[in-house]
């Protein structure tokens, strides 16, 4: 049978870029990403023994993790003033030499858009980048499924026009 | 997925984890689970205690029985939901839906203020009124100046507690009042 400490590595392989990626959105900032990421696993271990394969893992672990952001952010409330001082060297990319599609100023301003966004609208787009369903996200969130689309159409139009 | 938002995501998943050193992070959880699990055996352990000492060191009448008991319940009404406040920023549960979270958490910051405004002034009442009655008990042969200098000094006591409870509103309201309001915010949304 697994055990608590291989479960945990387990489900920190599995899934240690897509919640970094989430909380570097949502925060906007290296700095307090790397802290969001190691509270949200803080929270995984925590809540390790209540998983039971109800949901996938996957709905779980992103449960936790929007959750602590949601907390963290709502505890720091100087954490807004910080979004504007994303800098290069805090992205940890890997665009590839042959990909000259992408730059780091893109990916930079991408990641600044999203972290500029309501709360909720943060999550819902992180999700939506990891490819979770609308249902996923409805279920995630708490909001139902033809809200998360209405959402979507309006997050779409907000990053257009910061990203222009 | 449009093709706007196919470029978006293309450039977003080319981010990768700073890396954490996990087992580092594993065998810390573990020494926090241990403590932990020390403090709730070992501060009933210790209350428990202190209660038998109380009721074993000093004279069976009914003025002492009567006080530590009134001591009892007032350290229960405070420490109770002090415990139970941390015990559920610790183990809450995480893996709910954002908007039932927010929901119970609100509803949790709000039982939270009463910490101060409810429970410390229950404690600050019952252990006034049993140390008048130990006074009374103990001072049963003294002077009448003698117990009225005694129970000045537990109303004292309690315009100490009182002024003490008030600091614990103001700061209990200043932690927690912006994280109500923001979250609302957030639930407005």
């Amino acid at each position: 049978m697994i055990n608590k400490e291989q479960l945990f590595k387990q489900t920190y392989e599995q899934s240690k870029d897509k919640i970094y990626r989430l909380c570097l959105g949502f925060a906007g900032n290296n700095s307090d990403a790397d802290d969001l990421f190691q509270e949200v696993f803080i929270k995984v271990w925590n809540n390790l023994e209540t998983f039971r394969n109800e949901s996938s893992i996957n709905t779980w672990i992103y449960k936790i993790a929007t959750n602590t952001a949601l907390l963290y952010v709502s505890r720091k409330n100087k954490f807004n003033k910080r979004i504007s001082y994303l800098k290069p060297e805090d992205l940890n990319l890997e665009i590839k030499e042959s990909d000259p599609s992408y730059t780091e100023l893109e990916f930079k301003k991408l990641y600044q858009a999203i972290s500029e966004l309501k709360e909720r609208d943060r999550i819902i787009i992180s999700l939506l980048f990891e490819n979770s369903s609308y249902s996923e996200i409805s279920e995630i969130v708490g909001l139902s499924v033809s809200n998360v689309g209405v959402r979507i159409n309006r997050i779409k139009k907000t990053l257009t026009k910061k990203l222009k | 997925m449009d093709n706007q938002l196919q470029k978006w995501q293309n450039l977003w998943q080319h981010q990768k984890s700073n890396s954490l050193d996990i087992d580092k992070l594993i065998s810390q959880l573990n020494k926090m689970e241990r403590t932990a699990k020390f403090q709730r055996i070992f501060v009933p352990i210790l209350f428990s205690f202190a209660v038998y000492l109380m009721v074993t060191h000093l004279s069976n009448n009914l003025y002492n029985i009567l006080s530590i008991s009134l001591i009892v319940i007032g350290i229960l009404f405070l420490i109770v939901p002090l415990l139970k406040n941390r015990d559920n920023l610790i183990n809450d549960k995480f893996d709910i839906s954002n908007q039932h979270f927010i929901d119970n958490l609100i509803k949790k910051l709000k039982q939270k203020v009463l910490i101060p405004k409810r429970y410390m002034l229950i404690f600050s009442i019952l252990l006034t009124l049993a140390f008048n009655i130990a006074f009374l008990g103990a001072l049963r042969n003294s002077t009448t100046y003698v117990q009225l200098f005694a129970q000045m000094t537990a109303i004292i006591l309690f315009i100490i507690l009182l002024m003490v409870r008030k600091y614990g509103i103001k700061r209990y309201e200043k932690q927690i009042f912006p994280l109500i309001k923001k979250l609302e915010k957030i639930n407005k949304q």
